[in-house]
């Protein structure tokens, strides 16, 4: 398969297989074409993590395919790519802030995700917090782990009151 | 990366699960598998369980086996080393794993967040050796683990916790890798520093006069300082406060309650005393220290609602002024900011806009608030002892005269301390926008040199404008002692001599204290309202500047163009004494590529500029499709005009928000289209965080030639007719400016383009090269038929190859 293929308008399901290798490898088969070892990419990671994935040799990085939407891909094919992506994105959501207090130059963030609860220390608050749309925010803590935080709105009002704090 | 192992000796064991006993430590086998993990050579830290939750662990490597052991120190999974064949660290997007290839097939014996990464890449090379060595023979002995002390991860038990340290990476030579290496895809973008150019911009002001008086305004001055009518200018103040006039009357209202309840105390002590002294009743007693508590109930109720009312009407204020002042800023043309140091604006917008707020929410009301209390005594002073009053009515005068001595010196003080706060600002802002310069040149002692003489300046003025006060001041409270104690003798020889109650000459001498107090207060009000005029002056200023290139009310709405660009005797100066373009006269055609040519000074961006009305012509016109552009809506043209600039400007946001900065509306899928063209998705695929990498001053930082290709995707989503191209390609390497001018190339079809660029060959594609001299156009064709001429665009080619043949050379 030559240059890069895009098919951003198809409708019916994509000639395209993911599956994982026995060594846990993402292998892909394009129209029948055996690719190898490929490599999964969210273009838009935190605001459309299930579409616009490009498809990539793991190898050089090349681009075989952009992926409207994994829905688009049989049931197999989308299973193994929601767990390659899951392994690939380790961004956990958080879900609730149960507190966010300063303690002497620190901001401490006492949250609930979908990795489980955590604690977020933040020693410059307004440098650690990135927008990314409206109603969306990256939040990195002090050791560079990075929170996604969106739907406020559909939170519980402690949430939304601990946001209001500082938002 | 992946390791694996060169031999694979026989007897092996899958990954197990433990057992009971090996989980409680209940058995022998127990007991030694617990001191061999005690004595385990490697300890990771990791976070994330199998069942993706966070959960802290740790992945411990003895000589025979790797296991994972939670916080209690309960033996979770074990890896035998038998049963591994390869064993790979797997970065990913703000974490990572590490798997072991068993054989059963992959299993992951931890997974983590990005803090732990850069323990297992240290690690890597270390877990790779020992998978290399052979299993300890039974009873024989342990063979040595892997060097300890070598690098950071072997050294020390990994953090069990985020939140310590990391291990810092070996410093010096390169981890040798076993042979067996693989590399993974993901790759680390290496930090790259952007260039910094700076632009000289030498234009002079054009003289102008006042509408008022006709005399020459001052330098640098918009708006004529002899005619500003203060009272005109309060007026204009108070015109914020207009749209809150009920919160500002409410206010009102409670200041003249506030007012009356702050005079009325005073004149139930008198009752009081002249209770006592004059025999009066019991009850009479309580009748006023009830009404005194009542008194003072009631005004801290007044003053609590006050405060709350300023506080909302401050707010509103402040956002309002803001916003003018912010709308003002960016309504003015390119050739207001060419003449002024940037970082003023801010001070502007924020110290300025908050010294109006003090104003309409603290000080009018603080003022006015004086006059009234000053008023009412004096009211209540008649009352008390009319003879007595019109005698301490005779500092008055004299005080008045001071403040009208004071009032100039204070207006200059303040605005020279204006002037040298600016000046610390901009000589902060300056030094934090040329830092790389500074650092280069190794100039931060020049540079400290600089601040120190400014700060020494703005404390040398704080302390005559303290100075002032301080000796003023205390001549203020003389004045009123003295005049104190002048109605205690003459009030004390009333009251001996039967003319006046004690209870009286207490209240007189309590609201004399009173009278002077506002009148000592206005000298702080006077402070303030010449602060604030200076605020307002400068905001105001700002707000009334006019723009160089106004729309006219009739501007014509520019749905699209065909592309022609036509110069009529164009000369343009931005020193008007010293012309940049002369007469120029030039027809491009829709759709046509243009490459401007000429040495540095021949015109070539000012040509761009007035194509982007950025500044009109002196004389002459340019026209877009036979429109004149100053009939134009200049957000309608320049929606129809892509512009891609040596120097790219990236706004805090996202990749794609960048890329979409012309078109908020754009999709997702327009976006990587657009990226696609300008040979950016690539790259911004190979980001860990995609389209929604941060960029700009607090993001990711990006090479010169990626935010040249995001340039070029926003322009490419603009979709415009017109497309200018300033040195697009000046700051990137060759290989980088292949890819470019690839994109470029793409871009250019169907538009009417006009290209800059130093390297004559990247305008070879050009369907006319006009060659600028002197602001004249010297020559015009294309390439073929100008070389071949022999003029200057000949010189320019030839001197151009020999430099690059004598750098390559």
């Amino acid at each position: 398969m030559n240059g890069n293929l895009v098919f951003m308008n198809r409708s019916k399901p994509y000639e395209v297989m993911l599956y994982h290798s026995r060594e846990g490898y993402l292998k892909a088969v394009l129209g029948g074409e055996p690719m190898g070892r490929v490599k999964l990419v969210r273009c838009f990671p935190y605001s459309l993590p299930d579409r616009l994935i490009s498809v990539r040799t793991a190898d050089t990085g090349k681009e075989l395919l952009l992926l409207p939407s994994l829905d688009q891909l049989e049931e197999e094919s989308r299973i193994a790519a929601v767990m390659e992506l899951e392994r690939e994105y380790t961004i956990p959501r958080i879900e609730r802030i149960v507190s966010i207090r300063k303690k002497g130059p620190e901001w401490i963030w006492s949250v609930e995700t979908d990795y489980g609860p955590s604690m977020l220390h933040m020693s410059i608050l307004h440098e650690g917090i990135h927008s990314l749309a409206d109603g969306r925010w990256i939040v990195t803590d002090d050791d560079g782990r990075r929170f996604e935080l969106s739907n406020l709105d559909r939170m519980d009002q402690r949430s939304r009151d601990q946001w209001e704090k500082i938002g | 990366m992946a390791y694996g192992k060169a031999g694979r000796g026989g007897g092996r064991r899958k990954a197990v699960e433990p057992t009971d006993g090996e989980r409680t430590g209940g058995d022998g086998a127990a007991a030694a598998l617990r001191q061999r993990l005690a004595d385990g050579w490697l300890r990771l830290g990791a976070d994330i369980n199998e069942a993706r939750q966070f959960q802290r662990y740790e992945l411990v490597f003895t000589d025979r086996e790797a296991a994972v052991i939670d916080e209690q120190g309960r033996l979770q999974r074990r890896f035998p080393k038998g049963t591994i064949d390869e064993i790979e660290l797997r970065e990913g997007v703000a974490g990572g794993a590490l798997v072991l290839l068993t054989r059963d097939g992959m299993r992951e014996a931890a997974r983590f967040t990005l803090p732990h990464l850069e323990a297992y890449r240290i690690a890597m090379p270390r877990i790779a050796a020992w998978l290399e060595e052979p299993l300890p023979v039974p009873g024989g002995a342990a063979p040595q683990p892997p060097a300890p002390g070598s690098d950071a991860a072997g050294a020390s038990p990994s953090a069990p916790s985020g939140r310590e340290p990391h291990a810092a990476p070996q410093a010096g030579a390169p981890q040798k890798l076993p042979p067996r290496v693989r590399r993974g895809a993901a790759q680390a973008a290496a930090p790259r520093g952007a260039a910094v150019s700076a632009e000289p911009q030498g234009a002079a002001e054009p003289s102008r006069a006042c509408r008022v008086c006709g005399k020459r305004l001052w330098h640098r001055r918009t708006k004529c300082l002899r005619c500003s009518n203060k009272y005109l200018m309060v007026r204009r103040i108070l015109a914020y406060a207009q749209p809150h006039r009920r919160l500002m009357i409410a206010s009102g209202v409670l200041l003249l309650f506030s007012i009356a309840f702050e005079l009325i105390p005073t004149y139930l002590m008198k009752l009081l005393i002249d209770n006592f002294t004059e025999g009066g009743s019991r009850s009479a007693l309580l009748w006023l220290i009830v009404a005194m508590a009542a008194v003072h109930l009631i005004g801290t109720g007044v003053s609590m609602a006050r405060s709350f009312i300023g506080l909302r009407f401050g707010g509103r204020l402040m956002g309002d002024i803001r916003k003018h002042a912010f709308d003002a800023i960016l309504k003015l043309s390119m050739s207001y900011f060419d003449r002024r140091q940037v970082s003023q604006f801010i001070s502007r917008v924020q110290n300025d806009t908050e010294e109006l707020k003090q104003f309409l929410t603290e000080g009018f009301i603080q003022f006015l608030s004086q006059v009234l209390l000053a008023v009412g005594v004096l009211g209540l002073l008649f009352y008390l002892n009319a003879p007595l009053t019109w005698m301490i009515l005779i500092p008055v005068p004299f005080l008045a005269l001071g403040f009208l001595w004071i009032w100039p010196r204070i207006r200059i003080l303040w605005y020279s301390q204006w002037m040298s706060v600016m000046n610390v600002n901009n000589v902060i802002g300056e030094s934090l926008q040329g830092i790389r310069v500074i650092k280069a040149f190794a100039q931060e002692r020049r540079e400290k040199q600089r601040f120190a003489q400014a700060n020494d300046t703005l404390v040398k003025r704080m302390i005559s404008m303290g100075n002032l006060w301080m000796s003023v001041s205390p001549l203020f409270s003389l004045v009123i002692a003295a005049f104190g104690l002048l109605v205690w003798y003459a009030g004390g020889k009333s009251v001996l001599g039967g003319g006046m109650t004690l209870g009286s000459l207490t209240a007189y001498a309590s609201y004399l204290v009173m009278f002077f107090g506002p009148l000592q207060a206005f000298g702080a009000s006077l402070n303030m309202i010449n602060r604030v005029m200076g605020s307002a002056e400068r905001i105001f200023e700002l707000m009334d500047a006019k723009s160089d290139t106004p729309d006219r009310p009739d501007a014509v709405q520019l749905e699209s163009a065909q592309g022609e660009i036509r110069f009529d005797g164009v000369r343009y100066g931005y020193d008007k004494s010293r012309a940049v373009l002369k007469d120029l006269n030039l027809t491009i055609r829709p759709g046509e590529m243009i490459g401007l040519v000429g040495p540095s000074g021949a015109g070539k961006s000012t040509l761009i500029n007035l194509v982007c009305r950025f500044y009109d012509p002196d004389a002459g016109s340019i026209t877009l499709d036979g429109i004149d552009l100053r009939d134009i809506a200049q957000e309608s043209l320049r929606a129809r005009i892509g512009v891609v600039l040596q120097e790219t400007f990236l706004f805090d946001g996202t990749i794609a928000q960048n890329i979409a900065y012309g078109r908020k509306d754009a999709s997702p899928e327009s976006i990587i289209e657009a990226a696609r063209t300008a040979g950016a998705h690539g790259f911004i695929c190979g980001l860990p965080e995609g389209y929604e990498t941060q960029v700009g001053e607090r993001g990711h930082r990006l090479s010169g030639g990626e935010k040249q290709r995001i340039a070029i995707a926003r322009a490419v989503l603009l979709d415009p007719e017109i497309l200018i191209l300033d040195e697009a390609t000046a700051s990137v390497d060759t290989e980088t400016e292949r890819a470019i001018q690839e994109a470029l190339a793409r871009l250019v079809k169907g538009r009417t383009t006009i290209a800059i660029a130093h390297r004559l060959s990247t305008l070879r594609g050009a369907d006319r090269l006009i060659v600028l001299e002197q602001g004249r156009i010297a020559e015009t064709g294309t390439h073929d038929e100008l070389y071949r001429s022999k003029g200057t665009y000949w010189r320019l080619v030839e001197s151009q190859k020999q430099m690059t043949e004598s750098e390559v050379g």
